[in-house]
């Protein structure tokens, strides 16, 4: 049903690793502890994880739009 | 009519604790129902502004291009004249991209999320050999020296590679540089012997390499010339400071709120599941570190409030993750929480870079304790406990607990 983008942009991300705590299933960090999506993660799944964790990135590396 | 000023007259900032011991000074909540932001005076008779909104605190946190941490910039507020004193260090919290940025890079790998958790099991034992030895001890036990100093002191011990051995010498230094009537030739001795400590570690590293954050800093980033070996020392020293005060406090005062919300803390026993909601929500009820500080370098409004360039901001954590715009009656202490992410570590690129570490260390050490010490209870009321309100990491000098029912 949702048609929404999750989006990350690697450049800002500082690699707190809010958003593999917040939506596990989602998120993950590479090897530099940049922000990496899940090859089968589903986002609409886990929407209220992402949501928060969207929300919270300190950096705002982060959208689901 | 005219106003006589009084009500616009800039009121001191005071970290004191209230009646309420595990709560932010009342007067933070009165400030924050009144403005976001507010002028306040210094006790050197300058003004600042507090951010006191979460709204504010975060978006002066996102704002690292006008709002710097470099304490050497012009406005940058100080809270006391001991904290004037060491403005010339260049730490990792106190640098602007891009010097922060390099720095930061350098370990970043070091804090993966999934490497951290990797280390649960050192980080049991550790606890496991404390709570073994506190077993014989007279009552009552001061749960500081007995646990929640020596678990982030050896764990950062265990990170870096070296001696477990060497925590205490890392805790004698540390507690004579942020003690405040320590003398001013006691802190720079003991800053002196960390300094050499990591600047000696660095040149270790360097010839012999071993499998530990320490030499992997050396290879990967000062044998390739990314980093002076002065640069990486200084890290070193930085990553120990950080996790340190503040884990140790963080296990201290999470103990104290577990034991005065017995209800919650039996849910947490019945049902371990809740332990990773229990530890956000105490990282966002105690909040240890209350205080940080930005430079405003152009002219800029935050949340309806114009920043001039030149002026200082001290930003309020505590009082950013008890805005009820935010949590749901803040005050109250509740694992089952859903609100936003608090900002006890910070926000922006200089968020907590140790996070990982101390949510593993508190969500390994709280519940092990708890199940190996049922029975166990403050030796003295919440209300008598002494906090240190000298400092801006809140905290008590000791904790004394009985552990026998």
């Amino acid at each position: 049903m949702s048609r929404r983008q999750l989006g990350t942009d690697r450049a800002t991300c500082i690699g707190s690793g809010n958003c593999v705590r917040l939506a596990p299933t989602v998120f993950d960090q590479d090897e530099d502890g940049r922000v990496a999506l899940l090859p089968d993660g589903n986002p609409d799944a886990a929407a209220a994880d992402v949501e928060l964790a969207v929300a919270g990135c300190p950096v705002g590396a982060l959208w689901w739009e | 009519m005219i106003s006589t000023g009084t009500a616009a007259q800039p009121e001191p900032l005071s970290l004191a604790r209230g009646e309420a011991k595990l709560d932010p000074p009342a007067y933070f909540g009165r400030w924050r129902s009144e403005a976001p932001l507010r002028r306040i005076l210094l006790w050197n008779g300058e003004t600042a502004w507090v951010a006191l909104s979460y709204a504010a605190v975060r978006a002066v946190f996102r704002d690292g291009a006008r709002f710097r941490s470099q304490p050497a910039t012009l406005g940058f507020p100080t809270i006391s004249q001991a904290d004037s004193a060491s403005k010339g260090a260049a730490l990792l919290p106190m640098l602007d991209p891009p010097a922060h940025t390099a720095l930061r890079e350098a370990v970043l790998r070091e804090f993966i999320v999934k490497r951290i958790e990797s280390l649960r099991p050192e980080a049991e034992r550790i606890v496991s050999g404390l709570l073994d030895a506190m077993a014989g001890a007279a009552e009552p036990v001061d749960l500081i020296a007995a646990l929640a100093a020596p678990v982030p002191a050896m764990f950062t011990c265990l990170l870096l590679g070296v001696p477990l051995s060497d925590a205490a010498f890392f805790a004698e230094c540390l507690d004579i540089r942020f003690t405040p009537t320590s003398a001013a030739e006691a802190v720079y001795g003991a800053d002196d012997r960390l300094r050499r400590y990591f600047r000696d570690l660095v040149v270790a590293r360097a010839a012999q390499p071993r499998d530990d954050l320490s030499s992997r800093l050396v290879t990967g980033s000062v044998l390739t010339g990314k980093l002076s070996a002065e640069d990486a020392a200084a890290l070193l020293h930085v990553l120990l400071i950080g996790g340190f005060d503040t884990t140790k406090q963080m296990i201290a005062l999470s103990t104290v709120t577990l034991l005065s919300h017995p209800q919650q803390l039996a849910e947490l026993m019945a049902a371990p599941a809740l332990w990773r909601g229990a530890v956000q929500e105490l990282l966002r009820y105690v909040c240890v570190v209350q205080v940080e500080r930005r430079a405003c370098v152009e002219d800029t409004e935050v949340c309806g409030q114009l920043i001039r360039g030149g002026e200082g901001v001290i930003v309020l954590l505590g009082s950013a993750n008890r805005d009820p715009d935010v949590f749901v009656d803040p005050d109250r202490f509740d694992i089952h929480r859903r609100d936003l992410p608090h900002v006890a570590f910070g926000h922006g690129i200089h968020q907590c870079l140790g996070q990982p570490v101390a949510r593993m260390l508190l969500s390994v050490t709280l519940p092990v304790l708890f199940d190996r010490y049922p029975g166990l209870s403050l030796g003295v009321a919440v209300e008598e406990l002494r906090f240190r309100e000298d400092r801006s990491i809140v905290g008590v000098s000791e904790l004394p607990v009985r552990i026998r029912a």
